[in-house]
């Protein structure tokens, strides 16, 4: 264990107990290959926010009407996959434009189960999302300083609040937290889990800033891991009952074995890709492992 | 005549360049325009690239018998430790390259490599009878995917004839891989460990645009995608760690796989993003414009260059308290 302070040890051992309390002893391995990472802007994104750069463009498939499902299909070979993140840069407003993209995700739906990243998308658009998306991962900031820093919108954390708020009477949302999304400072995080308090939530998933090279916050540095083990175990506290998972986008390295064995005290449900370590400390721990293939929410 | 990097001209006293750093292995070459048509090399077949490169390096010709020579004077003043061939694929050039071994071999005890489009165990037995102390059969792909893409050929012989090589001739073969020509991490990391398995020796290369070629346009790799495929090769190599270990995602490496300490430890001095392949082999700015990022390091890495590639290597360390 790291050298944490006698008070978040005291903290981490509340969740364990609380998750022990609520939960089965079983925890969730997640190695994503099923899902298949899908953009439907290509690389193209109108904001340039600086956690992100439009980086994580580059990594996914560009799926659009002429490069169709077929192609998909071929590209991807005999591996198969069975679920679908649709995702994509985003417009002025904030949004993944999915709309131009409806039939093509529509006969996609028929086959695949689809994960959506939708942004700050209009209540008009929400009807249609409900027709192909079957869960929506949102990202859920509230701290205005930290949407204006990072996203450069115009935009406060009410908005996001009424998005997510008329998302989740149409279709299924797990909201994101990304702790330290303002440069590696933790800012609104805790707010927003007291929002998520009155508004409900199906289940979390933290993510965790990672520095990326080519961003503007490319020279900062991941949170202070304490304060991240603090947060998520002061979640499980406040969520005894409500599935919460350790999502992909953390950082690598040494930050994320010391990372993967405190979630696990913390008393998380799932863990993305997690390192070697966390998966020995889950048999120590007397964790029955179960394996998933597709994204944490699917 | 023959033709020698600009760097190992240097060496032997036939040409004037402003360098850091000197190559510790001759680099010849034999041949100009080969049969193959990879999309990265100026010397495939339908590349308008000049024809006297071979990746980023110019390698201007010279009388055989003044580099033979030259090469085996500059191995007995301890200069060079190693002559290594390049042969374009064509017969002539196999013929030339024959003779060239066969030159030095009446000069010399230096140790010769030979890296050619040999097709069969008989062509490697009959390189390593004349004399060469390893033979490279170049994959250059890192996965099956990017070879045929980007080779052509059919992959699985290559492997086929690796597997048997290494198996006859224990030690004496090598192989060149390129990062950056679009495979994940876990790609090409998959065949590095096949490739260890099999007693293969590796070269690591990162993809070089060339003007001329088809991947003219294309971007170099991203430093710490590098990083991470030279220290994971090299923590294999020293057995510290197994493909099956190692945690990725989104083809990326995320762990290693055993506790950081260790891999920390064996990394920390940089020997992992040095130069690669066989001994002696240190190739100074074949992937690398002077003063841009520096790939291979054909030198020992200084502590601050060896801060920056552990930096690189995108492994994030626990701040210290106070950060």
């Amino acid at each position: 264990m790291e050298n944490f302070s006698g008070e978040t040890k005291q903290l981490m051992h509340r969740a364990w107990e609380a998750r022990c309390a609520n939960f089965p002893l079983q925890i969730e391995f997640d190695y994503p290959k099923a899902t298949e990472v899908i953009t439907l802007t290509g690389t193209t994104c109108a904001l340039d926010c600086a956690h992100c750069g439009g980086h994580y463009l580059a990594g996914m498939k560009t799926v659009t009407e002429s490069n169709s499902l077929a192609g998909l299909v071929r590209q991807r070979g005999q591996a198969g996959f069975t679920s679908c993140l649709i995702s994509g840069g985003c417009d002025r407003a904030g949004k993944v434009p999915f709309l131009p993209q409806l039939p093509l995700l529509k006969r996609l739906k028929q086959h695949k189960r689809l994960n959506f990243h939708v942004g700050l998308i209009e209540p008009s658009e929400i009807a249609k999302l409900q027709d192909v998306a079957d869960v929506v991962s949102f990202d859920f900031v509230v701290d205005d300083a930290t949407i204006q820093e990072v996203y450069g919108l115009g935009r406060t954390g009410e908005a996001y609040i009424q998005t997510y708020r008329a998302l989740r009477k149409s279709v299924k949302v797990l909201p994101h937290i990304c702790i330290g999304l303002k440069g590696g400072n933790l800012a609104g995080e805790r707010k927003a889990l007291e929002v998520l308090q009155t508004e409900g939530v199906d289940g979390l998933v933290f993510i965790v800033f990672i520095p990326t090279p080519g961003t503007r916050y490319a020279d900062r540095q991941p949170p202070d891991l304490e304060a991240v083990v603090q947060l998520l175990a002061e979640a499980r506290l406040l969520f005894p009952a409500q599935p919460i998972f350790l999502g992909c986008m953390r950082p690598k390295g040494r930050y994320r074995q010391a990372l993967d064995l405190a979630a696990i005290h913390c008393g998380v449900n799932k863990i993305v890709v997690p390192t070697r370590a966390a998966v020995s400390l889950a048999t120590e721990l007397g964790l029955k492992i179960k394996t998933g293939e597709e994204c944490c929410v699917l | 005549m023959i033709k020698c990097s600009a760097g190992t001209a240097k060496v032997l006293g036939i040409k004037e360049l402003k360098t850091d750093a000197l190559p510790t292995t001759a680099y010849l070459m034999a041949g100009e325009r080969c049969s193959n048509d990879c999309s990265f090399c100026p010397q495939a077949r339908s590349s308008s690239a000049r024809s006297d490169l071979l990746s980023r390096v110019t390698w201007p010709s010279y009388e055989p018998e003044t580099v033979l020579a030259g090469v085996a004077r500059a191995f007995q003043t301890e200069l060079l430790e190693r002559a290594c061939f390049q042969v374009v694929n064509s017969s002539e050039a196999m013929v030339e390259m024959h003779w060239f071994v066969d030159q030095l071999r009446v000069k010399s005890a230096i140790p010769v490599c030979v890296s050619c489009a040999v097709g069969s165990l008989e062509g490697v037995a009959r390189l390593l009878e004349q004399g060469a102390d390893h033979v490279s059969i170049a994959l250059d792909a890192g996965c099956e995917r990017i070879y045929a893409t980007h080779k052509g050929g059919v992959w699985e012989h290559k492997i086929t004839l690796l597997s048997a090589a290494a198996m006859a001739f224990p030690g004496k073969i090598a192989t060149h891989l390129i990062v950056g020509l679009g495979e994940s991490e876990a790609e090409m990391l998959a065949t590095i460990q096949t490739m260890l398995d099999m007693g293969v020796i590796v070269a690591l290369f990162a993809f070089t645009p060339v003007r001329g070629t088809k991947l003219e346009k294309s971007a170099p790799p991203a430093i710490g995608h590098y990083r991470r495929i030279q220290a994971a090769a090299y923590l294999m190599r020293l057995g510290l760690i197994r493909y099956e270990v190692m945690s990725f995602h989104a083809g990326e490496l995320i762990d290693f796989g055993i506790p950081a300490e260790e891999w920390y430890a064996a990394l920390a001095e940089g020997e992992a993003f040095r130069t690669s392949g066989c001994p002696g082999c240190n190739r100074p700015y074949y992937n690398e414009k002077p003063g841009g990022v520096m790939y291979n390091y054909p030198v020992p890495l200084t502590v601050k260059q060896a801060e920056q590639a552990m930096a690189e290597l995108g492994m994030v360390e626990v701040g210290q308290e106070g950060d």
